[in-house]
């Protein structure tokens, strides 16, 4: 075959860019067999093997375009004309198709953190794409796993009784649902000791009962429990393996030194792998438990205690007012047959007797005004009003009223500043006043007795003042005169039951307010009790 | 009508010592007045009615009932007065150491005519006994079955 120069030329120039683009495509194959088996991803691997195969086809045409410049070889020209168009197609395809995969995949696995730094060391994406993925999930899980967790720890934040088993349960179900669990137990115990106090389960069934009561005893049984680990962590959490149907996870609720009770997973897959993350949740769900029961049980003690002494204080106040009404009764009768006695028969006594007689009735009427005010006491609470705005200026009015005889016989003076309005039980506020305007006058030796009435506007509360020029009362007495049936004096001395005072601490102390007394022996006494401005 | 025969009174009392001194104010007063005396509240009802010993007792024209007694209480005791056709046109008197708040409510609740705390005196009981008698058997208009 003879060849012109100038085609010799051409045809010698196309045999030297054929020869250098079938060695570069023969690198760029060798690269991509390369890539191809160090590539796990099934995805990536076919679209490198389409690319491969478009390459090889690719030097082909001009492996041909090599050998067609000497021998034409027709059969093979056809050949590579048909498939390359076809395999190129296809490949973009296939590329076309795994861009978003592309796309999406790569930056996630390139920049996740491993999932725990301790038991997985990094592995760089290029180097395990399928690690990767698996941390990736893992860490999808834990993320989800602790949205859970805050999830119930907000539920058990505030607890009620009427909420609280609802919330367990709820729990358990969320716990059931997290870790794919088939069973959830949480038992309780009382204080102390390793008695089921309350059982909680999720997913037992009826049948399952018996089976359950058996693993129950032996956790109980076996002081799997009694060893009490100085911080609940993982470590705590137990895995248990006894028959082979069931996957057994087991977490004391340790708190403050004291095993509270258990909380228990269990999985009827036999396959079942627990991983770090879920016992990570379960102590973490086994804190916020012991934390909710632990402020429930402070609750309920509170309010246990609470109802107990309400209970006492009711009962107390009950008593004082049977007992003293009772009490009245049989002495109405010893009063009122003495009386007839000292009527009808007194002349059949001799001086003596009629003294005797006069001792018993003196004691009956003695008693029955001890007993009158311990009732009046007693009413400060069983006969107590709702508060009302009551202006002190009316109700000192109304006291002084009640006073008026006393007052006239002593020829006392009572001076009274402008008084405000306060909250509160009138009647009461009338007997307070009256009770230490009474005192006031009573324990007066002077001639003219003076009684000032003072107020002072403090931040939060007003302080009243009753002043006298009275016997005054020695600083050893300041407390104690306010106890019942407390006195200083001899009945001769100067009347009085010793409840009065009482009565006036009781209506203070019933108004949110303070009662105490400023005073030194016969320099007169100031009483100071206070209200508040604002209503409790 | 006014009361023309002498007023029968039903005391229904458990205390010997109330039962004298009642009895005492009312003959010291010369209050005129037939006074029958039960004890208790089963013992009442079985007058009122006219049962076993009391087949031959009057209708009394006012009854002083006590509210603490054994057997059937006052108030239950006023409660069976008060839903008989018959013996509801009675008044009814509560004469009582309680002076309890839920006791007066309930009396008064049940249709009681009155009232009254035993008083702690002698005299202020004299007084109130003159009251009953004033009020009940001298102005008080009884329908003309019972008078």
């Amino acid at each position: 075959m003879l060849l012109s120069f100038e085609e010799l030329d051409y045809s010698l120039l196309r045999l030297a860019a054929n020869i250098v683009t079938t060695v570069s495509y023969c690198l760029i194959t060798a690269l991509f067999i390369w890539f191809i088996s160090r590539s796990d991803h099934f995805l990536h691997r076919s679209v490198f093997q389409l690319l491969l195969l478009v390459v090889i086809l690719s030097y082909l045409t001009y492996l041909t375009g090599i050998i067609n410049t000497y021998s034409p070889l027709k059969f093979l020209s056809y050949f590579i004309t048909i498939f390359t168009p076809i395999l190129a197609t296809v490949s973009l395809v296939k590329i076309f198709n795994s861009i978003p995969i592309i796309l999406h995949g790569l930056p996630v696995t390139a920049i996740s953190p491993p999932v725990n730094p301790q038991n997985t060391p990094p592995k760089l994406m290029s180097e395990d794409t399928m690690e990767v993925e698996t941390l990736n999930q893992r860490l999808q899980r834990q993320i989800e796993l602790e949205r859970r967790a805050t999830q119930i720890s907000r539920m058990f934040i505030k607890v009620s009784p009427e909420d609280v088993e609802q919330k367990i349960n709820y729990s358990l179900q969320c716990i059931a649902n997290c870790l794919q669990v088939d069973r959830v137990a949480l038992v309780l115990f009382e204080d102390g000791n390793f008695l089921p106090h309350s059982q909680f389960f999720y997913g037992y069934e009826s049948e399952n009962d018996v089976t359950l009561k058996q693993k129950l005893a032996a956790i109980l049984n076996d002081n799997m429990l009694k060893y009490i680990p100085d911080t609940v962590g993982v470590e705590t959490v137990r895995e248990l393996e006894n028959n082979n149907e069931l996957k057994t996870l087991l977490l004391p609720l340790v708190y403050e030194k004291q095993v509270w009770g258990f909380l228990m997973v269990e999985s009827e897959n036999p396959t079942k792998v627990w991983q770090e993350e879920d016992k990570n949740f379960l102590v973490l769900i086994a804190d916020i438990f012991t934390k909710g029961i632990d402020s429930f049980r402070f609750q309920e003690e509170l309010k246990r205690c609470n109802l107990e002494l309400q209970r006492s204080n009711q009962e107390l106040e009950q008593f004082a007012y049977i007992a003293s009404h009772d009490l009245q009764e049989p002495l109405r009768v010893v009063g009122s047959f003495c009386q007839i006695m000292a009527e009808e028969y007194g002349d059949k006594f001799d001086e003596e007797g009629k003294q005797y007689l006069d001792f018993i009735i003196r004691s009956a009427r003695r008693m029955k005004e001890l007993i009158k005010d311990l009732l009046a006491l007693s009413r400060i609470h069983t006969r107590a009003r709702e508060f009302t705005p009551v202006d002190c200026n009316e109700v000192l009015t109304e006291a002084l009223e009640n006073l008026k005889m006393a007052i006239g016989e002593k020829n006392a003076q009572i001076k009274a500043e402008k008084l405000p309005t306060v909250m509160a039980d009138k009647s009461q506020l009338i007997q307070l006043w009256q009770n230490l305007i009474s005192n006031a006058i009573k324990f007066n030796r002077s001639p003219q007795p003076i009684v000032e009435i003072t107020v002072e506007s403090l931040e939060e509360e007003w302080r009243f003042c009753v002043a006298d020029n009275g016997i005054g009362i020695a600083p050893e007495f300041h407390e104690r005169i306010f106890i019942i049936f407390q006195r200083l004096h001899s009945d001769t001395e100067f009347e009085g039951t010793g409840v009065g005072l009482a009565i006036c601490r009781k209506i203070v102390t019933r108004h949110g307010g303070k009662i105490w007394v400023e005073s030194e022996e016969g320099k007169g006494a100031k009483f100071y009790f206070t209200l508040p401005k604002k209503n409790r | 009508m006014k009361l023309t025969k002498t007023p029968q009174v039903l005391l229904v009392e458990d205390s010997p010592a109330d039962i004298t001194l009642i009895k005492r104010i009312l003959r010291k007063r010369q209050i005129p007045n037939e006074l029958h005396i039960v004890n208790d509240g089963v013992e009442a009802m079985a007058f009122l009615r006219r049962e076993g010993k009391y087949k031959n007792a009057p209708l009394p024209h006012i009854i002083l009932l006590d509210l603490n007694l054994p057997k059937k209480n006052g108030k239950e005791v006023l409660k069976e007065i008060k839903s008989d056709p018959h013996l509801r046109l009675i008044p009814v008197i509560i004469l009582t150491t309680s002076d309890n708040d839920q006791d007066i409510r309930d009396c008064y609740k049940e249709y009681a005519n009155a009232y009254l705390c035993k008083p702690n005196s002698i005299e202020s009981l004299s007084e109130c006994m003159e009251a009953i008698d004033n009020f009940w058997f001298k102005f008080v208009e009884y329908s003309v079955e019972c008078s």
